[in-house]
């Protein structure tokens, strides 16, 4: 039996991820505008996708972009033939990341009139990205860039029912107080760290450098896990860029 | 305060051991509020017992942030390490006694929450008993 829905209720990153966590075999036809394209999941992959001459990974980053329209899922059929060799998490990834050089497209043009230092415009190139996370990010919250010394660089939140600042000193204190015992354990560099309760997940992604982490804290209710990390991954490395020197 | 039969340590050691089958974990370990070890299993003898005192550490370090950040409704903490080792506490209460379930997870993308519920569920009922 079909199953058929809204891009508004759902992302095709969501499906994506349904599908190939849930190692199905299906046919996924999306539309937006005039334009219908196809996918076919089979054991943890997107195996095939087709939309008019196009086909490959090409038409999934195309498909990603997509926010409106409608999709319909039919279990059970198998893909024709393997155009895509690639990870999900992998087309993910790189669907975000050309969608954001998209929406922020780099310029090499300088402004005269720019009177901002490097530093200020680093910063703010950083509260934009913590404003995407709330975009992207299902059941967003709050998003906060923070150093270990609990102090944050940016901070940016949705929801008055987060202290983002008592979030991001509660964080450093736990991240602190367990690395003392990661040490002891010979345990590899953390790379994040992620505290779920009864009403939200708090995921801190850790920068390169490992002196400043991202904080993305989401509704437990409305949050989806794997999507929180792999934007959270995303962003990181954004910020890892933007980051004042 | 109600203290709850304790049971056989043979089969919580049972039920871990089941766990970590189950889910390809390396290790799980089950400690009370004060880190006391109540059962350990390893998928390796060898590392028994270095992997026992990780995880008494680890939930050592959980037990401090519960007391201290007052995270009192913390349902799991988890964290990734750079080798791709998922390293997941979960606290849960047993009568009036909290204990600490932790896991050793190798692969980073492997199903473990599922897992560690229907242990929890079982470590509950087996006390209760």
């Amino acid at each position: 039996m079909s199953v058929q829905g809204n891009l508004e209720d759902i992302t095709v990153a969501d499906l994506i991820q349904q599908n190939c966590q849930a190692r199905k075999t299906a046919r996924l036809v999306v539309r937006t505008g005039d334009k219908e394209a196809t996918l076919f999941f089979a054991e943890g992959h997107v195996a095939h996708a087709a939309l008019g001459d196009l086909q490959g990974e090409e038409v999934v980053y195309e498909v990603l972009e997509w926010t409106r329209g409608q999709f319909e899922l039919e279990p059970g059929i198998a893909a024709p033939l393997t155009t895509i060799q690639r990870p999900w998490t992998g087309l993910l990834l790189e669907g975000a990341r050309r969608i954001d050089e998209k929406r922020y497209p780099p310029s090499n043009e300088a402004s005269e009139l720019e009177p901002l230092t490097h530093s200020e415009v680093k910063e703010m190139e950083i509260d934009g990205i913590l404003k995407e996370a709330a975009d992207q990010v299902n059941g967003f919250l709050a998003a906060s860039v923070v150093g270990m010394d609990g102090i944050a660089l940016s901070q940016f939140t949705r929801s008055k029912k987060v202290d983002i600042e008592s979030v991001d000193a509660q964080m450093t204190l736990l991240i602190k107080l367990v690395s003392t015992s990661l040490d002891k354990l010979g345990a590899g560099v953390i790379e994040d760290v992620l505290l779920t309760t009864e009403s939200a997940y708090v995921l801190a992604h850790f920068l390169e450098n490992h002196e400043f982490y991202l904080i993305i804290v989401a509704d437990h209710r409305n949050a989806n896990l794997g999507n929180m990390r792999l934007i959270s991954r995303l962003l990181t490395e954004r910020v890892a860029k933007a980051m004042p020197k | 305060m109600i203290v709850p039969h304790e049971p056989s340590p043979t089969r919580l050691v049972q039920l871990l051991r089941e766990m970590i089958s189950e889910g390809n974990f390396s290790m799980a370990v089950l400690a009370d509020r004060d880190g006391l070890l109540i059962a350990a299993v390893t998928d390796d003898e060898q590392s028994s017992e270095a992997q026992s005192v990780a995880a008494a550490l680890l939930q050592r370090a959980f037990v401090q942030v519960q007391s201290q950040l007052g995270m009192a409704e913390t349902d799991e903490f988890s964290l990734f390490d750079v080798n791709g080792t998922r390293w997941v506490c979960r606290p849960f209460q047993v009568g009036e006694q909290t204990m600490v379930l932790a896991v050793i997870v190798p692969n980073r993308n492997h199903p473990y929450r599922r897992l560690t519920t229907r242990t929890i569920h079982a470590i509950q009922q087996l006390w209760q008993a």
